[in-house]
């Protein structure tokens, strides 16, 4: 059993995470209705495993989960969460997952969505405080200022909502990770399909209280064993994100990688 | 009755009333110094987005939902009062049947129901002439928000309403039966100026919950005050904060609605008062029964 761990955690043996469950492929409940499952489930059950505990999964909504772990009521927070500059003001980040993004759109693409410049005047159908949302905004601004439309941009609670207003025709596009877009566009049946390059590479994080750096080393830890012993590339491969994978997990790497976006 | 002779009474001293009152005090002020100074509530991030446009923006959608769906919802529940209580039995039954899905499917679902009417009927009008349009087209966000709050409002309304009148004494029906007024005269003379003090305290209160379940337009890409929050705060996780920001709108919007409340329950009661509690420089109301 590793040290590393904060002594609360080693002593009850249980690693307490908070999770959003209602973002396929990262963390969503299964078809019995209550487990929770995913990527991220996969994950921290196997870091917490390389560390010597258990990992146990509650789930929260989105303003609970990050003030939960600011009052130390979960240890960490697993749940698709984007690395951004802004955000580490409020919380650290060990970044575990590293893609570009997509766009999801109907089948045959009737919008003809597959760039960025190609958003202009355009109707995009996001997921409130997501990363897409800036990148549209910032496409938005750069629409206006070539004389084209601008982009539409409607923000809803969930990725149902969200993905819903393509089937319902009401919007052209909704922009996802690679790794989401794949799966969402194959549990569609057809209805969606991915389209254009990816663009815009971010990390997806395991969020940590702001300058807990014994579960921070802990966490580089753990997952430096699980792809080191294969595991880590396992579970990319189940869920069929394997495009994902980071060669080493880094902490509060999105800032390094805003430059990058284009 | 007392001002003829005027009596110098003393309270009686009541020491456990003074002690109850400084400890109520101590403990008010105790807990709002302790909000105050928390190093977890960012003052700096609250006064940065509290006059934010994004906010501002927010306000504006809330205010024009809760005062549009209240008028509307009103007016409808009204009708559907007046439906309920109707000696026609099939206007009377399908006023009930209203009120029991309306108040029975939950508001959100009612919401997402509308927005995405385009799934169940993709166009609108009469097929085969050229009175043919797009749902999506007609039944934006807005108006699904309208639809929604609106059609819920009057359920609920219907049932204060019906309240109100129902607590009229039926001795005053009579009564303006036998003076020979027709149900429409004696509704307008008689009973809803008596319903409406029982009917204003409880409406005032649906308007205030209308105020705040406007925040379930986020799941119809709404943009009200409070999912305008939400929006900032997935952002950069200032939760509290942005939280905070909403609450002190929130407060204010309640607060005006409050007294307005209070104005309007005193002019109602006012034209009332000889009816209910005689004021203290008034003789009894027996006495001026007749005038």
């Amino acid at each position: 059993m590793s040290t590393l761990l904060p002594e609360s955690v080693q002593e009850a043996g249980i690693l307490t995470i908070a999770t959003d469950a209602q973002l396929p492929p990262n963390n969503f409940v299964g078809p019995d209705g209550k487990t929770i499952i995913g990527v991220s489930v996969d994950m921290g059950n196997a870091v917490a495993k390389a560390l010597g505990v258990k990992a146990k999964f509650v789930n929260t909504k989105f303003a609970s989960l990050i003030t939960g772990l600011q009052a130390g009521r979960y240890d960490i927070a697993i749940s698709g969460v984007t690395d951004t500059a802004e955000r580490q003001k409020q919380v650290d980040f060990v970044d575990f997952i590293e893609s570009g993004q997509v766009f999801i759109v109907p089948k045959g693409n009737p919008g003809k969505v597959d760039s960025q410049d190609a958003m202009c005047g355009k109707t995009l159908s996001l997921v409130t405080g997501t990363i897409s949302v800036d990148l549209a905004e910032a496409q938005s601004a750069k629409c206006v200022q070539a004389g084209q439309g601008q982009v539409t941009i409607l923000k809803f609670p969930t990725v149902a909502d969200a993905l819903l207003q393509l089937t319902n025709g009401r919007a052209d596009a909704n922009i996802a990770n690679l790794g989401k877009a794949a799966y969402q566009s194959k549990e569609s049946g057809g209805k969606l399909e991915v389209a254009g390059k990816p663009f815009a590479t971010s990390y997806d994080a395991v969020a940590v209280k702001k300058g807990d750096k014994e579960m921070i080393a802990a966490l580089q830890y753990g997952f430096e064993q699980i792809i080191k012993d294969g595991t880590y590339q396992k579970i990319l491969e189940k869920w069929d994100v394997q495009d994902s994978a980071v060669d080493k997990v880094v902490v509060n790497g999105g800032d390094s990688l805003e430059g990058s976006t284009s | 009755m007392a001002a003829q002779n005027e009596i110098r009474a003393k309270p009686v001293p009541r020491p456990g009333l003074w002690a109850l009152t400084v400890v109520a005090v101590l403990v008010a002020a105790f807990l709002a110094w302790t909000f105050a100074s928390s190093p977890n509530v960012h003052w700096d991030v609250i006064a940065n987005y509290q006059f934010a446009d994004a906010i501002l923006q927010g306000l504006l959608v809330t205010l024009k939902l809760a005062v549009i769906c209240e008028i509307t919802g009103l007016l409808l529940g009204i009708g559907l009062a007046v439906m309920r209580l109707s000696s026609s039995r099939v206007l009377s039954w399908l006023s009930g049947i209203y009120v029991w899905v309306f108040r029975s499917v939950p508001l959100l679902v009612q919401l997402v129901l509308w927005f995405n009417l385009g799934l169940l009927f993709p166009h609108i009008g009469i097929s085969g002439t050229s009175f043919v349009v797009e749902t999506n087209d007609i039944i934006t966000g807005f108006v699904a928000a309208i639809l929604g709050l609106t059609l819920h409002e009057a359920a609920y309304n219907a049932e204060i309403v019906r309240g109100g009148i129902a607590a009229v004494d039926r001795g005053q029906v009579e009564a303006a039966q036998a003076l020979g007024m027709n149900r429409a005269l004696l509704l307008r003379r008689v009973v809803l100026p008596q319903a409406l003090r029982v009917i204003v305290p409880p409406a005032g209160n649906q308007f205030i919950s209308l105020l705040k379940n406007t925040s379930l337009v986020a799941f119809i890409a709404g943009g009200d005050l409070l999912s305008t929050a939400q929006n900032i705060y997935s952002g950069n996780f200032e939760i509290i904060a942005l939280l905070i920001v909403a609450s002190l709108w929130y407060l204010l919007l309640v607060s005006i609605t409050s007294f307005l409340q209070g104005r309007l329950e005193r002019h109602i009661g006012r034209s009332s008062a000889h009816s209910t509690k005689p004021r203290r420089d008034e003789p009894a109301p027996a006495a001026v029964a007749g005038a």
